[in-house]
């Protein structure tokens, strides 16, 4: 988990890639908010979807970096999150991740 | 007014009428319905302070509530304010740790540190406008940049200038500043809007006079979300030499704009209308050539002198981050806003009798702002307490007054009323738009059962042939 929240001068493996997602993913479930929760994991997905096509070796690069940058700030906004609790909305199941379903 | 009186009272009865039949179809439960506190409520309408049924109860037996989903409306009311992103608290959470300096203290590192940030957020800010950081000066949120313009700029050229001009479809603090300069003499021209909610361009090319001193239209219209042609009254104004000011709170950072394609010389913008925090926003003040104004706050002479007093480093540096992921997300927010909000509109105008509201092209898609005829707006707000919506803008939704966007629109009254206006952004899911276009074809069928006028309309009644008795 540490290596992941580090930023890279070479390019970066198919496994550090897709743990870096799979952790961005799991970061964005815990937000408590639906919300931020549904949004954070459309936004991760679409951005490793669309980064996928990246073939140059630097733009990967830069890629990866930027989203190790982005990963700690949702490690700590999800944290956050957690701490302050609200009643889930009228479109949310009650004591469910509606997000975990579509995983 | 006469014609709201009748449905009213009538709509009082039929509703009596409709609760004592159970045989009603849309009452799933009849035992149910018996055992709600109908008449209480049916006394209590009578009196003079009227306690809004909890949760509609009435409504129950229309559409009785899953209780195994959660009790907190859906947020959709973007116009009024956005919700927070968390990115831009993770920016602010660090001047609330541990930059507290003062951005003005020059002499130490405290200072430094905050002022160096301020100045990442001014770049941000500008730079989603293509203006240079050097004309944006903060301010405490829009209402305060409209102020500062409309008042600041005639007040300077007062001595040869004495007219301005500026839309009756403004937001009130546009208007009202208006008011406020007409109190001290100056002359002011409220451009009409068309049916479509935009201003003919030839009525305002006939309205600038030899001593009109500013323009003032806005972008996006914060209750029927139209986009007002910027770039021809741009050209306008360059053309007579009469500075343009617009107030771009809705439309900043929503729609591609540049402040010198568009020729415009002064912009309001605000901070917590872009997922930033409340209090905070901007006025953007050109240069070249430069526009002179007389500041309403005078002090210590921060931001050029413009805006004395001490700037709020968290608030700008959210606001600046907020500008920043703007940018950065333009084509992914504008992309899911079109797609929900064209769901949203072709689910709700598939019902009879809706009317969307303003120009529907010249449009901001995240501003859906549609009429349902023979229903009260209020009612129908009422109904939907599961999703947060507003029938005009925050201002005005206190009192039971029409809109006046809608008025100036050409709507008759009863049309003003039955307005509302969904605002759709950033953080709404599909999810969100699938059950409120669920929810309002349920509700509008439910009232409008409950509306004699749809009863008459229903058997073929024109509602504009009938001469209504007075009392």
């Amino acid at each position: 988990m540490s290596s992941l929240s580090k930023s890279v001068s070479t390019l970066p493996s198919r496994t550090k890639v897709l743990g870096l997602y799979h952790n961005m993913l799991r970061s964005s479930l815990k937000f408590d908010n639906y919300n931020f929760r549904e949004y954070f994991l459309r936004k991760t997905r679409y951005e490793f979807r669309k980064n996928m096509e990246l073939t140059e070796e630097d733009k990967i690069i830069a890629a990866y970096n930027d989203a190790v940058k982005q990963f700690t700030v949702l490690k700590r906004q999800a944290t956050i999150s957690e701490m302050y609790h609200f009643d889930k909305t009228v479109v949310e199941p009650q004591g469910k991740v509606s997000g975990a379903e579509k995983n | 007014m006469l014609r709201n009186t009748v449905l009213r009272q009538n709509c009082r009865l039929s509703f009596k009428r409709l609760l004592s039949s159970s045989h009603k179809p849309w009452l799933a439960a009849p035992a149910a319905a018996d055992k709600q506190p109908i008449v209480d409520l049916g006394a209590s309408t009578s009196t003079a302070n009227i306690v809004p049924p909890t949760g509609a109860a009435i409504l129950k037996g229309g559409f009785a509530k899953d209780t195994t989903y959660g009790t907190r409306p859906i947020y959709l009311d973007m116009q009024a304010t956005t919700p927070t992103d968390p990115r831009v608290l993770d920016k602010m959470l660090q001047f609330y740790t541990g930059l507290y300096g003062n951005p003005h203290s020059s002499t130490h590192a405290y200072g430094w540190e905050t002022e160096k940030e301020v100045e990442k957020a001014r770049k941000y800010v500008a730079d989603v406008i293509g203006a240079d950081p050097k004309e944006i000066v903060f301010t405490s949120g829009a209402t305060e940049s409209n102020n500062m313009a409309i008042k600041g700029v005639p007040r300077f050229y007062k001595s040869t200038k004495k007219h301005i001009i500026t839309a009756q479809t403004e937001h009130k603090c546009v208007l009202n500043s208006a008011r406020h300069l007409q109190d001290e003499g100056f002359d002011v021209t409220y451009l009409p809007v068309g049916e479509d909610g935009l201003i003919d361009l030839e009525q305002l090319e006939k309205a600038i006079r030899k001593d009109t001193c500013l323009v003032s239209i806005m972008g996006v219209n914060n209750e029927i979300g139209v986009i007002q042609p910027l770039e021809e009254i741009g050209r306008i104004c360059k053309k007579n030499k009469v500075f343009f000011h617009t107030d771009c709170a809705q439309a900043y950072g929503k729609i591609p704009l540049d402040v010198n394609k568009l020729n415009i010389d002064m912009m309001s913008i605000s901070s917590h209308k872009i997922y930033g925090p409340k209090g905070c926003g901007a006025l953007y003040i050109r240069r070249r050539p430069r526009v002179r104004m007389d500041p309403i706050i005078t002090g210590g002479g921060q931001e050029r002198g413009l805006r004395s007093g001490t700037l709020a480093p968290p608030l700008v540096a959210g606001f600046g981050e907020a500008a920043r992921l703007l940018i950065q997300e333009y084509d992914f927010d504008k992309n899911h806003i079109e797609y929900l909000a064209n769901k949203l509109k072709t689910g709700l105008l598939s019902i009879e009798d809706t009317i969307l509201n303003g120009s529907a092209d010249h449009r901001f898609n995240g501003c859906v702002n549609i009429s349902f005829a023979y229903i009260e707006g209020e009612s129908l707000l009422m109904a939907l307490n599961d999703i947060a919506l507003s029938s005009g803008s925050a201002c005005t939704s206190a009192s039971l007054e029409p809109s006046y966007v809608l008025h100036a629109l050409g709507a008759d009254d009863a049309l003003a009323h039955s307005s509302i206006r969904f605002g759709i952004g950033r953080f709404t899911t599909e999810e969100e738009i699938d059950y409120v276009i669920n929810a309002i074809h349920k509700r509008v069928n439910f009232l409008r059962e409950l509306s004699p006028l749809w009863e008459m309309k229903q058997e073929g009644i024109d509602l504009n042939s009938i001469e209504w008795s007075g009392h």
